[in-house]
């Protein structure tokens, strides 16, 4: 057959969502005839998600850009004028020089679902502002500050279940994650072995826990109270891995007790910084050796000066087995019942201890023992914004760590594995900016990094926030991916700060990702009373499509879809790669673009190269990377040897990890699939945060400063250190105002509390608890203007346990009102029964503002799709009675779910609509939008003729 | 299922044509023939209707140019043997027709195909009946009543026409055979009511031990051709003056209007077409296929 | 055509396993993507943009909710396209051939050629697997991916329907259900599976494994050696836990 004939296969990467599938794009006569997944890739192997395959209707939607725009209406308006490159990028760099003249932290940078933020923060940092952040604030970062301070690694997509092996796996929150389809595939393989078990801890039974064997439908936000009774559970029945405990993790490390004094809770140390424990061999506190002490885990030491210690592990019992976690409250705090739970962690302490998996395999320990065997405890658990999205997420996820440390589960065989480049230093060795540069200068650090104590925060000589979103300030001290959620309001108010410009880059923050819909296009529009000008002088949006936010930036600078650029999913970014193998890997351009719109990262190293930025122009001031991103993706070097891609390094391509830049690298990744995957040696793959052989390997590939071993924290000593701060100790000292915050919730041992709201509203004066969950087919607001996927889901409801709304009178399909402290919505309601009863849930981002998305103005999307948004909102008045953000105390996640509303059957049931309405933005008309879409339609091809060629392919 | 137009008509009126044509034809055989004229206009009359039903049922069709290749699966479909029957039929129709009108001679064969005539319409109404009949996915449709209905309605309804054309002769077996028809009808709504819910969704989707399932999310926000074309939602009003109509326009009325003598037969005939109208309407809109078990019912 | 082959050489077909079918819709969208310029395509999309946006699917996923007395509910996803049926209704109400079912693998097709859109094979059919196409004005249905399963042009291993090979879950299996040996024989052999709807007498090829039976969940308790922070300070004072 000739058609057959004219189909090429190109390879690149997904980016439908942020899960990387490697896919192979079928192109017939330069149009997309059919997207398939990449079967040799490590993230998917073949497999691909809804959003994966509808791809080809992404591509070709209507809402695509197509030139620049220049606002000539009001903000908000939609009216735009077209002007060319030449011109945005005049204007851009004016504005941008403007400032970076001036103070460059008035220019503020924050991108949402950014896979290049390896290139936007170095961007940033070479401006000179440290006003940078990705999404990850709002999105996740509970766990990866919980997983990255307490074990070097974290759930996320930064390590997974042994999928393969596991015998008893729980999983807490997760609808859908980041690693949509390794976790689809993974959880397919429990569910195929009779003789595993997966529990699902999640408030809604849908998608994956709908298939769990055992469904837990936990009572929002109080997930740490479950997991702190099963490790009282455990640690009352001793069934505790103590030698994994003892070997691993600081649970023998003496512990300073000495209230009051400045040491109180810090680690005991030798003159050369060592670890101190108590041998009971030698009967004395001794220098810790791993393999050789006998140290004591419970006990009352002195040090030779005096000093009262204890072994940290003794801290850990001091709160388990306290009455916090006594079966009866948990049982009414969680709904989970105590019986249920002593039940799981018998099961779990079986599993764990009688079905150990033992492989035979020699190895060696960072302390030089040898080894016969990887011995792994097959429990295994993953979690993800269930637990992160509350304000008590950072401790209920290090609680989980804990659990997994005690039962001697964390990269073994059968339990939770990392992925290289983790396990990393807890935390890892990068420091993040304290402060911007002085004009005309670079950031001495890039913006985001890890502080290690309170001399690492970002806060002037009086304690108070240098970044506008005030992450890393005393308020939210380990906000390692910045706090985006904050970053309209504060500019709006000027609070700490106002700046001049404001860039966002592929992030809908008109929309579905602020708390607060309303307030931010307050922020956005509000005009400044003297000068009449924007509070928020000047924006610059980069989307590829007409989405809420468009209408709101002064300057829209159009992108590419992800069929038509180059890109890298770098190990200097947000990694892939599976547990057996480190891996990276590349976006071609399959299709050139029809209309006037450029790669984004092309357009931020034009941008640098016109504003002369360091790195980005030589000495002469001309372009370093004039061939836009695949020049400096395979050119740039942020360290010696060291660039955005792994692979085929070196002149001739063959070293990996480390070496000279090569110029056919990319066409190597090409000829691969587009990917780069370094497997484990079979000795590499295990017990990694103290594998020799893996240290250094992770060293020599630059994952690693050094092959030092990795020490897991049962007792986190830096968290101390900031409570100590906050007891007046130390010369960084918090503002008042941020004191009695810190000393509640930074403590080192994982404790459990009730989040505010849920406090607040005990009087019942806002009973539920409102939910979102991401649908399987649709990534946020994007999915939505897509003509397969929106026929899947255009409309959501508010889904409601049939009990508790019948008890309210209201019945199925009514239309009801959704009230919070904060704002109301109106909703259609459905029932359900696999839902906690004191809780209510939505699908995320199907509501769309009208006149958006190039979607008919009375599309299902408009009119009846709700966001759950409106009820939230990024202020509270928190506890210490000041505003604040509503955010993790710790790490300033954003707290999505710890809203809390209550339900009123709306009077007007007839009028079968959603509010609040917005004013409708412009509607965008570039594209023609079929009344009927005939896609892939070959009049050419009759059915005899293709039926009779089936299988008879010698004629090609 | 959704009561389209198209199909109403194609059935009412092909099987009032039918039934016409079939008290033609007996009456011809049973030596009563009506008048040379009465003939040609019950001839025409049945050309007409049939026709009109069988256009209706074509122009319906995604491809009515290829509308022939209906005639080619006789050996398993009824819908084909429908086809092939209808078109059999004109064969006896014109040439009586044609005979009569155009004093062609052949007077010896009138007989001979008036059996031809008499059975094929018979067969033809049997064959539509049965394209429903043989549904089983449609319960309300899938028993033998759809089928001696079918019959009942045709000839009774083309009792009325022949009133109409041929006089008052045969009245009383036309009221008789109405109240026949009436008796089947109001049986097969019995039949229909009390087999309701036989099928359970929970057989539907293979799974009757899981206990009682009930539908979550349906597999797309809007309405699919399945829900359009068999999610038709009859509401118990609506249901209730369509079934009077059907009874009183159908069956009861054009009795009562024989009985006393109304002398407007036709007014009567198109009552009896109106009702049979109605009655159609009703046989689709009440007909509830089992692909709703995996939509918005629990039981069909 | 319209008569059933008295018997296949194989019976191709689908063993969907809502064990582990978490509801995602890949198969869905991926069996669209294929097959709209597929053998039997294109599968249209009315006001794709519009208000009320709809198309043909050849597989749609519902869901559903199972409340047995004493259990928890449940939450079943539920995929479900053209069953391939040894006893096709839709194909022997058909007047014209176009729908038909192959002898040599079993597979039920419409000839979008030779279809006259009367509809009344999707009134045969008891699942809802066949869709009209307004523009074509023809029926449509799966293929069972019969372009992609014979290419000989792709490696043995991915020649399989789109949403088998797509289904992220794995919880959907392709293979000859007339040969006792084939992975999906074996799958249906062990693991109770079942036929949609036998009450409709259509013999389906396409099986669906039930999901696993929650297990009575027997309660179970760790003995306590020790109860308070004080006892557990007094027992594991000074114990060597090395070992
Ligand atoms: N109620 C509620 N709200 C939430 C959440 C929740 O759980 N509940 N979750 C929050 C979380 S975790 C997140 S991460 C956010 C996500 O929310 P956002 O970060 O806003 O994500 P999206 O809506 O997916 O897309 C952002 C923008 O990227 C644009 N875009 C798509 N492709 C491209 C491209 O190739 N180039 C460019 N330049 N732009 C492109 C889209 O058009 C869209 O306008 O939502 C948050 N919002
Ligand atoms: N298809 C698709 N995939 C996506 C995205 C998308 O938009 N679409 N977005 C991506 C992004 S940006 C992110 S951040 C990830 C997020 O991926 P997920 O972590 O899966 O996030 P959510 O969908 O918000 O689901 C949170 C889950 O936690 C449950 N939950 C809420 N509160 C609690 C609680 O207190 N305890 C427990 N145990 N469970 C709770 C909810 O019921 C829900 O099932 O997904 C990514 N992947
Ligand atoms: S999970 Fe789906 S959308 Fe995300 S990258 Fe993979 S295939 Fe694409
Ligand atoms: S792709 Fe697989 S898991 Fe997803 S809906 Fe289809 S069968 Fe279920
Ligand atoms: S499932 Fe329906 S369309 Fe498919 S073979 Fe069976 S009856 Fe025919
Ligand atoms: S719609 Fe087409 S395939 Fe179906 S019965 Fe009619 S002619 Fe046959
Ligand atoms: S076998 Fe092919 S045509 Fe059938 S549902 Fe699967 S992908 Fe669609
Ligand atoms: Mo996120």
């Amino acid at each position: 057959m000739t058609v057959e004939n004219k189909i090429s296969v190109k390879s690149t990467t997904c980016y439908m969502c942020a899960c990387r599938c490697g896919i192979n794009v079928h192109l017939k006569d330069g149009r997309i005839k059919y997207i398939e997944g990449n079967p040799d890739h490590p993230v998917n192997r073949g497999v691909l998600c809804a959003k994966g395959s509808a791809g080809i209707m992404q591509h070709y939607s209507p809402a695509r850009l197509t030139a620049p725009l220049k606002r000539v209406g009001p903000r908000g308006s939609g009216e735009f004028e077209e002007i060319s490159w030449d011109e945005a990028m005049s204007i851009a760099t004016e504005k941008l020089r403007a400032v970076r003249e001036k103070d460059p932290k008035r220019f503020a940078f924050f991108t949402g679902r950014d896979q290049s933020q390896a290139l936007t923060g170095w961007f940033s940092a070479k401006f000179g502002t440290h006003n940078y952040a990705a999404h990850g604030g709002f999105c996740s970062v509970n766990m990866a500050a919980a997983g990255l301070y307490t074990i070097g690694g974290s759930f996320w997509e930064f390590g997974e279940p042994d999928w393969d092996r596991t015998k008893y796996f729980m999983m807490f929150g997760v609808a859908e994650d980041h690693d949509s389809n390794p976790i689809k595939k993974g959880i397919g393989k429990v569910k195929s072995r009779k003789d595993t078990k997966y529990i699902s801890v999640n408030p809604i039974q849908t998608g994956y826990a709908a298939i769990a064997d055992e469904w837990l439908g936990i009572r929002p936000g109080t997930d740490g109270l479950f997991v702190g009774a099963l490790i009282a559970e455990l640690l009352k029945s001793e069934q505790i891995d103590w030698e994994f405990l003892t070997r691993y993790t600081n649970s023998p490390w003496l512990v300073i007790d000495d209230p009051g004094s400045a040491k109180h809770g810090l680690f005991a140390r030798d003159e050369a910084e060592k670890s101190l424990c108590y041998d009971l061999e030698k009967a004395a506190v001794t220098e810790l050796i791993v393999g050789k002490s006998k140290p004591a885990l419970i006990g009352s030491f002195k040090l030779s000066d005096g000093t009262k210690v204890v072994p940290a592990f003794q801290h850990i019992v001091e709160e388990f087995l306290g009455d916090g976690y006594e079966l009866t409250k948990v049982e009414k705090e969680t709904g989970i019942k105590a019986i249920d739970i002593e039940r799981i962690a018998a099961e779990m302490a079986e599993v764990a201890f009688s079905e150990e998996i033992i492989i035979d395999q020699k190895w060696t320990d960072s302390y030089g023992n040898e080894h016969d065997q990887f011995i792994g405890r097959p429990v295994s658990f993953h979690a993800m914004r269930g637990i992160a999205a509350h304000k008590n997420g950072f401790e209920t996820c290090r609680m989980i760590h804990l659990l997994q440390m005690l039962l001697g589960a964390i990269d073994g065989p059968g339990s939770f594995l990392y992925k290289p480049p983790f396990p990393r230093p807890t935390p890892p060795h990068k420091k993040n900016a304290t402060a911007s540069a002085a004009p005309g200068e670079v950031c001495r650090a890039e913006p985001l990094g890890f502080p290690s104590g309170p001399e690492d925060l970002a806060v002037d000589e009086n304690g108070e926030p240098t970044r506008l979103d005030k992450a890393f300030s005393w308020e939210y001290p380990l906000a390692i991916h910045g706090m985006m959620h904050m970053s309209l309001h504060n500019a709006w108010a000027g609070d700490p700060y106002k700046v001049d410009v404001f860039m966002m880059y592929m992030a809908n923050m008109a929309w579905n990702s602020s708390m607060n819909v309303k307030n931010a296009i307050k922020y956005m529009t509000d005009k400044d009373a003297d000068t009449g000008d924007y509070k928020i002088p000047y924006i610059i949006y980069s989307d590829a499509f007409y989405s809420e936010t468009v209408p709101y930036a002064d300057l829209i600078l159009p992108d590419t879809t992800y069929l038509e650029r180059w890109d890298a999913i770098s190990m200097l970014d947000r990694p892939i790669g599976t547990a057996e193998a480190a891996a990276d890997s590349i976006r071609q351009p399959v299709l050139e673009p029809d209309r006037d719109v450029r790669p984004f990262q092309d357009v931020v190293l034009d941008l640098g190269a016109r504003l002369g930025l360091p790195g980005m122009v030589d000495d002469d001031g001309n372009p370093l990377y004039p061939g836009g991103y695949s020049d400096y993706l395979v050119n740039h070097e942020r360290a010696p040897g060291v660039g955005p891609l792994s692979g085929w390094r070196g002149e001739d391509g063959t070293s990996h990890g480390k070496g000279a830049p090569n110029k056919n690298q990319l066409k190597k990744y090409i000829e691969n699939g587009c990917y780069w995957e370094f497997e484990l040696d079979k000795a590499e793959r295990y017990n990694r945060f103290a594998n020799q052989a893996y240290l250094k390997t992770a060293t020599k590939m630059g994952w690693m400063g050094s092959p030092d071993p990795i020490v897991l924290n049962v007792y986190n000593e830096m968290l101390q250190k900031f409570h100590l701060a906050a007891d007046g100790h130390g010369d960084h000292q918090p503002p008042d105002h941020a004191r009695a915050r810190i000393k509640k919730y930074f403590n080192p041992v994982p404790t459990w509390y009730p989040v505010q709201e849920h406090v607040d509203n005990n009087s019942n004066e806002y009973p539920l608890s409102a939910l979102t969950q991401r649908p399987a087919h649709m990534y946020h607001s994007w999915g939505g203007q897509n003509a397969w996927l929106r026929q899947l889901t255009s409309q959501n409801y508010l889904y409601i346990n049939s009990k508790t709304a019948t008890n309210q009178g209201i019945s199925d399909l009514d239309w009801v009102w959704v009230r919070s402290p904060h704002g109301e919505v109106k909703v259609q309601v459905k029932y359900m029964e696999g839902v906690n009863p004191g809780t209510v849930w939505t699908w995320n981002a199907i509501g769309k503002r009208r006149g958006a998305w190039a979607l008919d103005k009375n599309s299902p999307e408009f009119q009846k799709a709700f966001l759950l948004n409106h009820v939230i909102s990024e202020n509270l008045t928190t506890d210490d009675g000041e505003v604040r953000s509503n955010s993790d105390p710790v790490t300033g996640q954003g707290a999505w779910f710890d809203a809390r509303v209550k339900i009123e059957r709306a009077d007007d049931q007839s009028e079968d609509l959603t509010s609040p309405m917005f004013e409708p933005v412009k509607f965008y008309d570039k594209h023609k939008r079929p009344d009927v879409l005939s896609y892939g339609f070959d009049k050419e091809q009759t059915f005899d003729q293709a039926e009779r060629s089936l299988g008879k392919k010698e004629d090609l | 299922m959704n009561p389209a137009l198209s199909v109403i008509i194609f059935t009412t009126f092909s099987g009032l044509g039918y039934g016409l044509f079939i008290w033609l034809t007996a009456s011809i055989l049973i030596g009563t023939p009506p008048t040379n004229d009465q003939s040609v206009i019950s001839i025409v009359l049945t050309f007409v209707l049939v026709s009109i039903g069988l256009i209706s049922s074509t122009v319906h069709l995604g491809h009515p140019e290829r509308a022939w290749r209906a005639f080619s699966q006789w050996r398993t479909s009824w819908l084909s043997r429908e086809g092939i029957m209808s078109i059999l039929t004109y064969g006896p129709m014109v040439f009586i027709g044609c005979n009569i009108y155009f004093n062609l001679g052949f007077d010896v064969l009138i007989k001979p195909m008036a059996i031809l005539g008499l059975i094929g319409s018979i067969i033809t109404v049997f064959t539509t009946s049965m394209i429903y009949a043989s549904l089983k996915a449609i319960p309300a449709w899938h028993n033998k009543w759809v089928v001696i209905g079918y019959q009942a309605y045709a000839i009774s309804s083309g009792g009325v026409a022949y009133i109409m054309v041929d006089g008052w002769q045969y009245y009383k077996v036309v009221i008789a055979l109405l109240l026949f028809a009436l008796l089947t009808k109001i049986l097969t709504w019995v039949y229909i009511d009390k087999h309701r819910g036989q099928y359970k969704r929970e057989d539907a989707l293979g799974l009757p031990d899981f206990g009682k399932a009930s539908p979550f999310e349906p597999a797309h926000s809007q309405k699919n051709y399945l829900q359009r074309e068999m999610g038709y939602d009859l509401c118990p009003k609506r249901r209730g003056l369509m079934r009077w109509t059907a009874l009183g326009c159908g069956f009861i009325l054009p009795a009562l209007l024989l009985y006393i003598g109304f002398p407007l037969t036709p007014i009567i005939t198109l009552i009896c077409l109106g009702g049979m109208m109605a009655e159609r309407w009703l046989f689709f809109a009440e007909a509830e296929h089992v692909v709703r078990l995996y939509y918005d019912r629990d039981s069909i | 055509m319209t008569c059933l082959p008295e018997k296949t050489d194989k019976k191709l077909g689908l063993l969907i396993d809502l064990n582990i079918c978490v509801g995602c819709h890949a198969c869905a969208v991926s069996c669209k993507e294929w097959n709209t310029s597929g053998i039997t395509g294109p599968m249209e999309d009315l006001k794709p943009y519009g208000d009320d946006p709809s198309g043909v699917w050849y597989n749609r996923i519902h869901s559903y909710e199972f409340k047995k007395e004493d259990e928890i509910d449940r939450t079943v996803y539920f995929p479900k396209s053209c069953l391939h049926c040894e006893d096709a209704p839709c194909v022997t109400v058909c007047p014209t051939g176009a729908s038909l079912k192959r002898s040599e693998d079993g597979i039920v097709l419409v000839n979008p050629d030779v279809c006259i859109g009367c509809k009344l094979c999707s009134w045969a059919c008891p699942y809802g697997a066949r869709e009209y196409d307004t523009t074509g004005g023809v029926m449509q249905k799966c293929t069972l991916c019969v372009d992609k399963i014979y290419d000989e042009t792709v490696s043995e291993e991915r020649r399989v329907p789109s949403c088998v090979s797509t289904c992220p879950a794995g919880a959907r299996h392709f293979g000859d259900f007339a040969d006792p040996e084939s992975n999906v024989s074996q799958l249906a052999a062990e693991n109770d599976a079942r036929d949609l709807f036998p009450e409709m007498e259509t013999k389906p090829v396409n099986q669906y494994l039930p999901p696993r039976k929650r297990e009575h969940h027997e309660s179970k308790k760790l003995d306590h050696k020790v109860s308070t922070v004080k006892d557990a300070l007094v027992k594991w004072a000074k114990l060597d836990f090395t070992g």
